[in-house]
C-alpha cells in the first residue's frame, strides 16, 4: 500500500487553492458551456432545451446579415492586422536607435491603448476625425483599429526580439550580410513566431471590439459584435449563441496557437 | 594624425600583420559610469600566427576582438590588416570571421546552410558553394550532419560547425571569442588539439580570446595577458611563464609564491639569505616571484625553514615552509620524495633564474 | 581626418540586426494621429461650447461641459447642485473596486495552486485561464443573460429545488459578477506570472525555520505575488470603471455608471463638450491612479508590466 503523506508535510500545497483553482475555472467555463450547449438547441427560443439540432448554425450561415457584418469584421481585422505587425516590426527592429526620452514618449504614446478606457478613447477618436474633415466610415474603422492592435502586436514581438541572442545578428554581419540581407534571412525568419502570435492576438483584439468600432461604423460598414450587440439588446437570440460559440472557438484556436508559438517560459 | 603613427602604419604594410595602433575604448555602464574598456592598446600579430589575448573577465580582450570584428567602434586608434585600414569598414566588408563564444549559429537554417551562409552574402556560384561547404566539413569531421538543424547536435558538434562556418569565407584572420567556454573539460581538451590542428592546416591567423591560462599555454604561438584594458605583457608562453613582468602576470599564470624583498646590485634577500637575480629593476623594496617547483629540497640548501605542512597530491607533494622572517613559501615537489616530517627543519635551494622580480 | 570622419559615421550606424530610427516614424505617426491626437482633440472639446442643434462642437471657450458635472441649470436659469453624474462616478468606482477586490481575492489562492502543479499542468492551467481573456467581451457578457435572465439557467435549476422564478437580470449584482468573471482572468494571468518563477525552496526554508501554512502564504508568498498584484489592479479596475457593455447589457442601462454615460453624451444626448470634459475626468483619474501605483511600485521595489 502506498505511504500516505500527512497534510502538514505536504509542503508544497497550501489550504483552499485547490476549491478555489477548480472553482475559478468552473465559473469561468461554465457560462461560456451554456451557451455553447444552446448553440445546438432545436428551439426557436433560446432558453428552452427542445433537443439537439444544428439547424441554427444552419441559419448563420445564411443569414446575409451576419455574413456581411463577419466579412466586415474579417476585412477590418486582416487589414489592422496586417498593417499593426508591420508597423510593429518596423518599430521593434528600430526602437534601440531611439533617444531614451524620446522611447520612453513613443512607448507610451503606443501603449496607451491599453490603459485609456475604450469608452474615451471611441469618443476622442470620433471628435478627431470629424475635426480632420473625415465621417464614420471604413478608412477611419481601419486606422483606429491598427492602432489599438499595435500595442498587442508589439508585445509579442518584442519579447521575441529581446529574447533573441545579438550574437545571431553580429554573426551575420560578420559573415558578410548587408543591413537588407541580415533583416530578411536571419531576422525577419527569427522573429516568425512572435510575428505569427503577435498577428493572432491583433487580430482577435480587433474582431472584439465592440466599443471604439461603435462610434466609428457607419450603415455600410457594421461589424459583427456592432451586429450582435443589436441582436442581444433585442433578447436572447439562438443565433447569437451560435456566433457566440464560433467566437469562442476562434478564441481557443488563437491561445493554443500563440501557446505553442511562444513556448511558455521555463519556470 | 601624428607623424608617428603614420610610421608605424607604413611599417605594417612592409610587415603583413594585423595591427591595433593606440586603441581605446570607453563604454558608460548603466549607472553611468565611465568603464575604460581598452586602455591605449598597440599590439600587432604576424600572419599565420596563433594568437592568443587572455585575461580575466573585463579586462579589454573580447572588447579589442569584438573592434577587429567591427562589432565595436573605436573611440580612438585604428586597425589595420597589412595594407587595410579596417575601421571605417562595417563587420560584413571586413575579411575577418568570427567564431562566437554563443557559437550563434541560426537555429532556422540547417548545418549546410549556416556553412553556405557567408558565401551566399559573398554571390558565390552554388556549385562552388556546394564544395566549400562540404570541404569545410569535412575539415571539422562532421561530413555527415549537413542536413540537421543546430538543436540537434551535441555542444562539440555546434562547436566545429560554428568554427566550419566562419572558415568557410577563407577570412585573413580568424577571431575566436572563448569558444571552447561552454564545453566540458574532457571535450575542451580535444578540441584544443583540432583548433591546432586546423590553425596548422589552413595558415590562417587565429586571435583567440580566454581567461583559461592552461588554454592559453598550450595553444598560443604568442599571448598577450590582459590587465585593466591593456596588454600587461606580451610574448611566448615560455617567457610569460618564465618572466612574468609583473606580479599581475605572475599571478594570474600558473601558481606562484610572492616574497617581499629588497634589491640591491642584483642580490635579493629571501628568508635573510642572500639570492642573485637578474633584473633590471633599480633596487630598493621589491616583490619577487617563485613557482612552487622551482624550489628544491636538498640536504645542502642554504635557505633554511620550517615545514608547517605537506599533503600527498599522487603526482607531487605540496608543502608549506615557514622561514625566518615570518615569510611562507609553497613547494610542489616531485618524486623521488624526501623525508619530511611537520615541524622539522627542511633546507631549500632555488636556482637564480627561477626567481623574477616582479614589483 | 577623412578617417576620424568615417570613425564618426559609422558610430552612427545601427547595431548589426537594427533598422535605422527613421522605421519607427510610421508607428509613432499612426500614434500620434489617432491615439495621442484624439486624446488632444477631446482636451479642447471639452472646452468648447454645445451647438444649438446637432451633434459636434461649437469652437467657442466654454467651461460648461465642467460646470455641468456638478450643477444643473433649471428652466429658468437658477443653478443648483447636481449630484447625479457624481453618483455615476461613485457607482462607477465601487463597481470597479469590488470588482478589483475580488478579483485579485480569488486570483491570489488560483495562482498559488497554478504555480504549485508541475511545469506541464502549469502550461495547461494557463491556457485555461488566457482563452477567456482572448474571448469576446460582448459574447462574455451575453452568457450572463442566458443564465440569469428569467427563464434562464439559474431559475430553470432553482425551479427543480420549487423554488420560484427571481429577478436576477438588469441589476447592479448582475453587473457586478459578469465585470468580475470579465476581469478575473486579468488578475490571475500577471498574479501567476509573479509566482511562476517562485522559488519554493522559499517556503520550505520558511518551513524549518517553525513557519506554518498561513504564515508561509502570509509573509512568503503574498509578498512574491505583489508585483502581479500590483498589475492586476491597473488590469481590472480602470477598464471595470469605464466599462460600458455589463452595465447597459446586463444592468439593463437602469444604472447610469461612467461608461454609458459618456457614450450617451456622443450618442441620443448630442452633448459632446459633456462627454469631452467627462473623458478628460477620467482620463485625469486613470493617469493620477497610475501614477499612484508606479509611486507605490517603487516605492516597495516591486515591478509593474502591463504585458500580459
Amino acid at each position: 500500500m502506498k505511504h500516505k503523506v500527512p497534510y502538514a508535510l505536504k509542503l508544497r500545497s497550501f489550504p483552499g487553492v485547490g476549491i478555489a483553482g477548480v472553482a475559478s475555472l468552473v465559473f469561468l467555463y461554465f457560462p461560456m458551456f451554456v451557451v455553447a450547449a444552446f448553440s445546438f438547441n432545436d428551439g426557436n427560443r433560446a432558453l428552452a432545451w427542445q433537443g439537439f439540432s444544428i439547424r441554427w448554425y444552419e441559419r448563420v450561415f445564411h443569414d446575409a446579415a451576419i455574413i456581411s457584418a463577419t466579412r466586415m469584421s474579417l476585412i477590418v481585422a486582416g487589414i489592422a492586422t496586417v498593417a499593426s505587425v508591420v508597423l510593429a516590426v518596423a518599430y521593434v527592429l528600430a526602437m534601440d536607435r531611439l533617444s531614451r526620452a524620446g522611447s520612453v514618449l513613443a512607448g507610451a504614446i503606443l501603449a496607451a491603448p491599453i490603459v485609456v478606457p475604450e469608452v474615451v478613447l471611441g469618443i476622442a477618436t470620433l471628435s478627431f476625425i470629424r475635426l480632420i474633415g473625415m465621417t464614420p466610415g471604413f478608412l477611419p474603422l481601419v486606422l483606429a483599429h491598427t492602432a489599438f492592435c499595435f500595442p498587442f502586436a508589439m508585445m509579442n514581438i518584442r519579447a521575441r526580439y529581446d529574447g533573441l541572442n545579438p550574437a545571431y545578428f553580429e554573426s551575420a554581419a560578420d559573415l558578410g550580410a548587408t543591413r537588407a540581407a541580415l533583416t530578411w534571412k536571419i531576422t525577419l525568419p527569427l522573429l516568425a513566431p512572435g510575428i505569427v502570435s503577435g498577428a493572432l492576438l491583433a487580430f482577435v483584439v480587433s474582431m472584439d471590439d465592440y466599443m471604439i468600432s461603435s462610434f466609428l461604423t457607419s450603415a455600410g460598414t457594421t461589424t459583427l459584435p456592432i451586429y450582435i450587440f443589436g441582436l442581444i439588446r433585442k433578447g436572447v437570440n439562438p443565433s447569437v449563441n451560435v456566433v457566440a460559440t464560433l467566437l469562442l472557438l476562434m478564441a481557443i484556436a488563437v491561445t493554443v496557437a500563440t501557446t505553442v508559438l511562444t513556448g511558455r517560459k521555463k519556470s | 594624425m601624428s607623424s608617428g603613427d603614420y610610421f608605424i602604419s607604413s611599417q605594417a604594410q612592409r610587415r603583413k600583420e594585423l595591427l591595433v595602433n593606440h586603441a581605446s575604448k570607453t563604454f558608460t555602464s548603466a549607472e553611468g559610469t565611465a568603464v575604460r574598456a581598452l586602455d591605449d592598446v598597440t599590439l600587432s600579430v604576424g600572419l599565420g600566427e596563433f594568437f592568443v589575448m587572455l585575461g580575466p573577465s573585463g579586462c579589454g580582450k573580447t572588447t579589442l576582438l569584438r573592434s577587429i570584428a567591427g562589432l565595436e567602434v573605436l573611440d580612438k586608434g585604428e586597425i589595420y590588416l597589412g595594407d587595410l585600414a579596417l575601421n571605417p569598414l562595417p563587420p560584413y566588408r571586413r575579411p575577418v570571421n568570427t567564431v562566437f563564444q554563443s557559437y550563434a549559429l541560426f537555429p532556422h537554417l540547417s548545418v549546410y546552410e549556416n556553412i553556405a551562409f557567408g558565401l551566399r552574402m559573398d554571390k558565390m556560384p552554388r556549385r562552388l558553394i556546394n564544395a566549400r561547404v562540404y570541404e569545410m566539413l569535412e575539415l571539422v569531421q562532421l561530413a555527415d550532419v549537413g542536413g540537421r538543424k543546430p538543436n540537434q547536435l551535441s555542444g562539440g558538434q555546434q562547436q566545429r560547425v560554428a568554427l566550419a562556418r566562419a572558415l568557410a569565407k577563407s577570412p585573413k584572420v580568424l577571431l575566436l571569442d572563448e569558444p571552447l567556454s561552454a564545453l566540458d573539460l574532457k571535450l575542451r581538451r580535444g578540441m584544443q588539439g583540432e583548433l591546432k590542428r586546423i590553425q596548422r592546416e589552413t595558415g590562417i591567423t587565429f586571435v583567440f580570446v580566454t581567461h583559461d591560462q592552461e588554454e592559453a599555454l598550450s595553444l598560443g604561438d604568442q599571448i598577450a595577458v590582459f590587465e585593466n584594458g591593456k596588454p600587461a605583457q606580451i610574448g611566448t608562453p615560455q617567457e610569460i611563464y618564465k618572466h612574468p613582468v609583473n606580479r599581475f602576470v605572475a599571478d594570474f599564470i600558473g601558481d606562484t609564491n610572492f616574497l617581499d624583498s629588497t634589491l640591491d646590485r642584483g642580490i635579493v634577500d629571501i628568508g635573510a639569505v642572500p639570492f642573485q637575480v637578474e633584473s633590471d629593476h633599480r633596487g630598493g623594496k621589491v616583490t619577487l616571484a617563485v613557482r612552487p617547483e622551482n624550489i628544491f629540497v636538498t640536504p645542502n640548501g642554504k635557505l633554511a625553514g620550517t615545514l608547517t605542512e605537506f599533503t600527498y597530491m599522487g603526482t607531487d607533494l605540496r608543502a608549506t615552509v615557514a622561514l625566518s622572517d615570518g615569510q611562507t613559501l609553497r613547494l610542489r615537489i616531485s618524486p623521488p620524495f624526501p623525508e619530511l616530517r611537520p615541524g622539522g627543519e627542511v633546507r631549500l635551494d632555488i636556482p637564480p633564474d627561477a626567481i623574477a622580480v616582479v614589483d | 581626418m577623412a578617417l576620424n570622419l568615417a570613425q564618426h559615421e559609422q558610430r552612427a550606424l545601427p547595431k548589426p540586426g537594427q533598422l535605422s530610427g527613421w522605421f519607427t516614424t510610421p508607428a509613432i505617426l499612426l500614434g500620434l494621429l489617432f491615439t495621442l491626437g484624439p486624446i488632444v482633440v477631446i482636451t479642447v472639446f471639452s472646452f468648447m461650447s454645445q451647438p444649438a442643434n446637432g451633434s459636434g462642437v461649437d469652437l467657442i471657450f466654454s467651461t460648461k461641459g465642467y460646470e455641468q458635472f456638478l450643477f444643473q441649470e433649471d428652466f429658468y436659469g437658477n443653478r443648483g447642485f447636481d449630484g447625479r453624474y457624481l453618483s455615476a462616478f461613485w457607482l462607477s468606482f465601487v463597481q470597479a473596486f469590488f470588482t478589483t477586490f475580488a478579483s485579485i481575492a480569488i486570483a491570489f489562492p488560483v495562482a498559488i495552486w497554478m504555480a504549485t502543479k508541475t511545469e506541464r499542468t502549469q502550461n495547461v492551467l494557463l491556457m485555461l485561464v488566457t482563452i477567456p481573456f482572448w474571448t469576446n467581451l460582448l459574447v462574455r457578457t451575453y452568457a450572463w443573460i442566458i443564465l440569469l435572465s428569467e427563464d434562464g439557467t439559474v431559475n430553470t435549476v432553482l425551479g427543480w429545488f420549487g423554488i420560484e422564478p427571481q429577478v436576477l437580470l438588469y441589476n447592479s449584482y448582475a453587473t457586478l459578477i459578469s465585470l468580475i468573471f470579465s476581469f478575473l482572468p486579468f488578475a490571475i494571468l500577471p498574479m501567476y506570472s509573479s509566482l511562476a518563477g517562485f522559488d519554493f525552496r522559499l517556503a520550505e526554508a520558511a518551513y524549518d525555520l517553525g513557519a506554518r501554512k498561513l504564515d508561509v502564504i502570509r509573509k512568503i508568498l503574498w509578498p512574491a505575488v505583489s508585483g502581479g498584484v500590483l498589475s492586476a489592479i491597473a488590469l481590472c479596475f480602470v477598464p471595470a470603471f469605464g466599462s460600458y457593455l455589463q452595465p447597459v447589457l446586463l444592468g439593463g442601462g437602469k444604472v447610469l455608471m461612467v461608461g454609458n454615460l459618456i457614450a450617451d453624451q456622443y450618442g441620443q444626448a448630442r452633448n459632446w463638450p459633456f462627454g469631452a470634459a467627462l473623458s478628460v475626468i477620467i482620463l485625469a483619474l486613470t493617469l493620477l491612479g497610475a501614477w499612484a501605483l508606479l509611486t507605490w511600485a517603487k516605492r516597495s521595489s516591486t515591478k509593474v508590466s502591463l504585458a500580459v
